[in-house]
């Protein structure tokens, strides 16, 4: 008996000090990400940006992901209707559907899938380039020609997805619409002039506004996250994989978690 | 002048420098040699202050690197030049763009002139006429010579820091570079602090040559006086032999050199 308590003891023990110690890492990693965010911010503030580089970034967030937003947006916008179909329609309130389409693309779905698809498609990739950039020495490289590697890689990151996230999400709302438009029109017979006036009937400023103050702070997110899972990577090519999954990982969570706060957040607000 | 106080860096526990003190004087090429992974490229990364010490100094031309504001580290690095391992050339950038980073980052010079430098610089290191070529396309001599136009393209580069210049690359190439840094040091009279084990460069490129063994600095003289050393722990490197102190894992007597 004495012998099954000790071991149970030991057991109990290690358990504690490995949640320890992930709860410790968890912190560091936390004030990694919040020290990159403030350093990037007073990069910002204190130096000239980028032209060339954040033109060239706008290029990859911005016109290479449009392609890939307008296919998930609009068959989401189809879906959504049709599904939304089936049940409306046992109550005969087919009617609702365009309002129902437009205010879960511009209050959540618009800003969720935008982040989600670029925090898989570019974020990944930025963090694959800084953390090659890293194992292959340029970071060091760059730190060694005077330049700092936040202003230099980080800001024209940020400031792109800072510019081109509420853009995208504004296409994604529209085209998730347009889907919607096309199964109400074809499919459901609404008629086109009525789906409109309902859609906009339904719609005000503020649905809109909320969804695009939730893709600002999902491109913060996504920016410092991939920069950061970059500059911390170590170990040669598994490294690179390594971070470039954790990076698409945490920008997951972390979009999920603050989308649901920002909706817990402004349907009390704005309530 | 580099001076290197009680310098002592550790990374997950493991002690890779461990209270080295070393003195380069302005104008001197200093070879450090040892074995790979015993922490030479650490040791140059302290002195541009890419790595901090966790205890100890690094002084450059009398200023504290490990102590300076990254503004002031910055002007300092902009007297300093490293070539490293790889090259470290920017993917994303031509040679061209490469060489003439730091012109484009930290001066007001106009375009005609940087191109001016790019050229001299590129000249320097016997490639002409590549400025519009991608690293990838490169060999790996002609990414090291690039990775070097790159450290000396600024005209107020006082000390370049060399990480395996002759590392990966053939014997010839690699005598060309020694000759390169031989030029650069008599042409430029700039101070050079070489990491290597490459003991054919370290006998051809030095001034004075100190050795690195398990964090500490256990021999220091001129290639000359390396070269007829008896301490058993050095004769086993320069020759290269398999079997030795070093390899059967012994601790050397605690030989920690004092300058200055």
């Amino acid at each position: 008996m004495k012998i099954r308590s000790g071991f149970r003891r030991k057991n109990l023990e290690i358990t504690f000090i490995l949640l320890g110690q992930r709860f410790i890492s968890a912190l560091f990693y936390l004030g990694g990400i919040s020290l990159l965010f403030l350093r990037t911010l007073a990069s910002i503030f204190r130096r000239f940006v980028r032209k060339r580089q954040l033109l060239d970034q706008l290029n990859k967030v911005g016109v290479d992901s449009i392609l890939i937003v307008f296919l998930v947006t609009i068959f989401t916008g189809i879906v959504l209707a049709l599904q939304s179909a089936y049940a409306f329609k046992k109550f005969d309130a087919a009617i609702f559907i365009p309002g129902m389409v437009a205010l879960s693309m511009t209050r959540e779905l618009g800003p969720v899938l935008t982040a989600l698809i670029i925090a898989g498609r570019v974020g990944a990739s930025m963090t694959a380039e800084i953390g090659t950039m890293k194992v292959t020495e340029q970071i060091d490289a760059l730190e060694s020609l005077a330049s700092d590697p936040v202003s230099f890689l980080v800001v024209p990151r940020f400031l792109a997805l800072l510019i081109a996230m509420p853009l995208l999400t504004i296409c994604g709302d529209f085209i998730g619409m347009l889907g919607g438009y096309m199964v109400g029109v074809w499919k459901l017979t609404i008629g086109s002039t009525m789906y409109i006036n309902k859609t906009f009937e339904a719609l005000v400023y503020k649905d809109v506004f909320t969804g695009l103050i939730k893709s600002v702070f999902f491109a913060m997110i996504i920016a410092i996250v991939s920069c950061y899972e970059g500059m911390r990577t170590s170990g040669g090519a598994e490294g690179v994989g390594k971070s470039t999954t954790a990076s698409v990982v945490v920008s997951f969570v972390l979009i999920l978690t603050f989308d649901c706060f920002f909706t817990v957040l402004f349907y009390f607000i704005f309530d | 002048m580099i001076e290197i106080r009680k310098l002592c860096k550790s990374f997950e526990n493991v002690k890779v420098l461990d209270n080295i003190s070393l003195n380069i004087k302005t104008g001197e090429t200093m070879v450090i040699i040892g074995r790979s992974g015993v922490g030479k490229s650490v040791l140059l990364k302290h002195i541009i202050g890419i790595l901090a010490p966790d205890s100890g100094e690094v002084i450059v031309d009398g200023k504290n690197i490990s102590r300076l504001k990254r503004d002031e580290l910055n002007e300092v690095r902009l007297e300093m030049g490293m070539l490293f391992q790889g090259a470290a050339l920017f993917d994303s950038m031509t040679v061209g763009e490469n060489v003439g980073f730091l012109l484009r980052e930290h001066t007001d010079l106009d375009e005609e002139e940087i191109e001016k430098r790019i050229k001299e610089s590129l000249a320097i290191i016997g490639l002409r006429g590549i400025e519009s070529l991608m690293p990838v396309s490169l060999s790996g001599g002609m990414k090291k010579r690039v990775g070097l136009a790159r450290a000396i393209c600024s005209k107020s580069v006082k000390i370049v820091l060399y990480d395996e210049p002759t590392t990966g690359i053939d014997p010839i190439m690699g005598d060309t570079i020694n000759n390169l840094i031989i030029s650069l040091h008599d042409k430029l009279k700039i101070t050079s602090v070489a990491v290597t084990h490459d003991m054919n460069s370290a006998y051809k490129i030095a001034d004075r040559i100190a050795m690195l063994y398990k964090g500490k600095i256990i021999a220091a003289g001129t290639p000359d006086e390396i070269r007829n050393m008896a301490d058993p722990f050095v004769r086993q490197f320069i020759t290269g032999a398999a079997h030795g102190p070093i390899t059967e894992g012994k601790a050397s007597k605690e030989f920690i050199m004092k300058e200055g």
